[in-house]
């Protein structure tokens, strides 16, 4: 039996099978689980996700059984509403300011769908059909642009697979701030996690994707984004946790004029395999895109990157560029790094860099040849590899968060 | 204070420093001058404990030997070395990285940390002297800083230290007059009964506004002649009397 079908077998409610698989179960027969002979999964240990949902028991029904402080510690509140869901459910109870926005839970995985679009793997048409529901979020002008974040927190608690969806709305011409947190139990969760952001025309939306899942969770997750004309988006992805974490980010240009920044972080080390895969395609005239990500690699683990640029024919004045830049702690430490740049235009300006390099011994020396222990300067040149990222983070409360998981990637000293 | 005796350093199979002594008093200010690829930067670096050295021989601060202890350690103990060629760090905010290395050292003398605040008046009243704008401090350490701006940052971070023991290598090296006259000043501002300077140079023009106790001539990699002040001024007449870099390598 293929893996696909198998899957299938163990994650489709009874019932969902005939009642809204809408295709996408042919889909899935049709297409499989991915490989590592496709090009977005060639560094993705995809067998090993694969076997975790095999043997991953589907959610629970029963009720959870956390509190808000639990949440706070694992995820952190920095203000603004918060949706907060348990295995892939969400929950009110733990949820704040619900009734600020515009949010509904429905069990459908169509609901506030955006542009139509096919799965854009077997682990999304899986999450399509094995997913307990979506969140629909729709941001309007009314919210008030200057407020907090709105913050949406998943929560691994059973150790089960779960498929959480998250649809957001961003009304024309609005702006807004959000933050998706990924934080687990040490139960073993298996999350296979989509977020569709369909962004209006004007509108500008600052998008944090934050990772902190326990050691012993598998993190396959995907957010698409769908820009209108003029509008803005920042999009950042950190992997902080999981033994094995992909992040995908596919951002398409719907319309002209439009501006992207998508950057991040991922920061392995142990066993830890973190894998990031960007795509953007320029399919209208006059967009820019900037990819910056940084990746500081540890101990035996492995961290990739893949940053895919498509130009469609017919387009004029794309800007694109493209940063990649690798720090390994160890000798042992692994990093991929794959600029992948498909252009059918001409009037085009596409930049791509990329580097893997140690931490400089001149630097080190200086620093410790002024009393900084070794430890301490490590760190501090860490923290400066990883700054351009951290930075341009906000709010405060989330970029001390982030700065503090880049402080603590190299806790001893080694010389 | 520092007390050297038969120092040999090898690196990649070659002999830099070959049987090297030296003894500078506390509040004594040493100048060491010599061709080029006779040793005078292996020495500063061997003494602040830069790896990829084989190193034999003594060197101690106060009695305590520097050959055992890593760079920050040697740090704590009142050495200081002024590099050559100020590493620059982007990323790394000037003010964030002074404070670092005062409380770093701070701690391992048992004082109390100094607040960001304090710091930075600190900082700013060394700098006016240093005539360094306080813009600096909120730059990355030395990234795009020009030669003579990374040398007053050496002797700005010289001055909030307060090392025992300064080693002060080429920081004459690269600067134009003015820029020459303000670091030369600064060094001076910092002579004390009880601390001490060793001046690795080129040059003697250094040496008119630092006037050393003692001028030592270094050459393939052990001192070959010492004197008074005189001695620079006359170094500058003569030359040093040996083929430049004979035999050692640069």
């Amino acid at each position: 039996m293929r893996a696909s079908a198998k899957l299938l077998e163990r994650h489709l409610p009874p019932g969902r099978r005939a009642a809204e698989a809408d295709g996408v179960v042919e889909w899935l027969d049709a297409h499989g689980m991915p490989d590592n002979h496709d090009e977005a999964w060639r560094y993705t240990p995809v067998e090993a996700i694969v076997a975790a949902l095999e043997s991953a028991a589907p959610a629970p029904s029963t009720k959870p059984a956390i509190d808000r402080a639990l949440v706070d510690e694992l995820a952190g509140d920095h203000g603004g509403p918060r949706l907060v869901l348990v295995d892939g459910v969400l929950v009110p109870e733990l949820s704040d300011g619900l009734d600020a926005i515009e949010v509904t839970w429905e069990r459908s995985f169509a609901a506030g769908a955006g542009p139509a679009h096919e799965p854009a793997d077997g682990f999304d048409a899986l999450s399509r059909l094995a997913g307990a529901g979506t969140s629909v979020l729709r941001l309007s002008a009314d919210f008030s642009p200057l407020g907090p974040p709105v913050q949406v927190v998943h929560v691994g608690l059973s150790g089960a697979a779960v498929h959480p969806r998250l649809v957001v709305h961003v009304a024309p011409g609005s702006a807004h701030h959000l933050i998706e947190t990924y934080a687990s139990l040490d139960t073993g969760s298996t999350v296979n996690a989509t977020t569709e952001l369909v962004v209006g025309r004007d509108a500008t939306l600052t998008h944090h994707r934050v990772q902190v899942e326990a050691p012993s969770t598998v993190h396959v997750g995907r957010t698409h984004v769908d820009q209108a004309a003029g509008s803005t988006v920042r999009t950042s992805s950190i992997l902080l946790g999981a033994a094995i974490a992909r992040a995908a980010v596919h951002v398409r240009f719907a319309g002209p004029g439009s501006s992207l920044v998508v950057d991040g972080l991922y920061l392995p080390k142990g066993e830890q395999r973190h894998d990031t895969v960007v795509t953007v395609d320029h399919a209208a005239s006059h967009c820019t895109s900037a990819q910056r990500f940084r990746g500081v690699i540890d101990d035996v683990a492995r961290g990739s990157f893949s940053g895919h640029v498509i130009v469609r024919q017919g387009t004029v004045g794309t800007d694109a560029d493209q940063s990649n830049r690798n720090l390994l702690l160890a000798p042992t430490a692994q990093a991929d790094t794959r600029p992948w740049l498909e252009i059918f235009a001409d009037d085009v300006r596409c930049t791509h860099g990329a580097t893997v390099g140690r931490l400089d011994d001149e630097a080190l020396l200086y620093l410790r040849s002024r009393g900084i222990p070794l430890a301490e300067a490590r760190s501090m040149l860490v923290a400066a590899f990883a700054a351009e990222v951290v930075e341009a983070m906000g709010p405060v409360s989330l970029r001390e968060r982030v700065a503090t998981a880049v402080a603590a990637q190299v806790g001893e000293a080694r010389s | 204070m520092l007390h050297v005796a038969n120092l040999k350093a090898v690196v990649d199979g070659k002999r830099i420093l070959d049987g090297l002594d030296l003894d500078i008093g506390p509040g004594e200010v040493h100048a060491i001058m010599g061709p080029n690829g006779a040793g005078k930067s292996t020495l500063s670096n061997v003494l602040a404990g830069r790896d990829g050295y084989e190193v034999t021989g003594t060197a101690t601060l106060d009695g305590v030997d520097l050959l055992t202890l890593t760079p920050e350690q040697r740090a704590a103990q009142g050495l200081f070395l002024g590099f050559q060629y100020p590493i620059e760090i982007p990323g790394v905010g000037n003010a964030y990285f002074l404070r670092t290395a005062v409380n770093a050292i701070r701690r391992e003398r048992g004082e109390d940390e100094i607040s960001a605040v304090e710091m930075l008046a600190l900082a700013k009243e060394h700098m006016a002297l240093l005539e360094m704008d306080p813009a600096f401090l909120s730059r990355s350490v030395n990234a795009g800083f020009s030669g003579g701006e990374k040398k007053r940052n050496e002797v700005l971070q010289m001055s909030l230290l307060q090392p025992k023991l300064a080693i002060l290598d080429e920081t004459d090296s690269g600067l134009d007059i003015d820029a020459l006259r303000v670091v030369a000043e600064g060094v001076q501002r910092l002579r004390h009964p009880e601390r001490s300077m060793l001046l690795i140079t080129h040059y003697p023009r250094m040496l008119e506004y630092v006037r050393p106790d003692r001028v030592h001539v270094l050459d393939r990699g052990r001192i070959v002649r010492s004197g008074d002040h005189t001695l620079a001024t006359e170094l500058e007449t003569t030359g040093y009397g040996v083929p430049a870099g004979a035999g050692a390598p640069a």
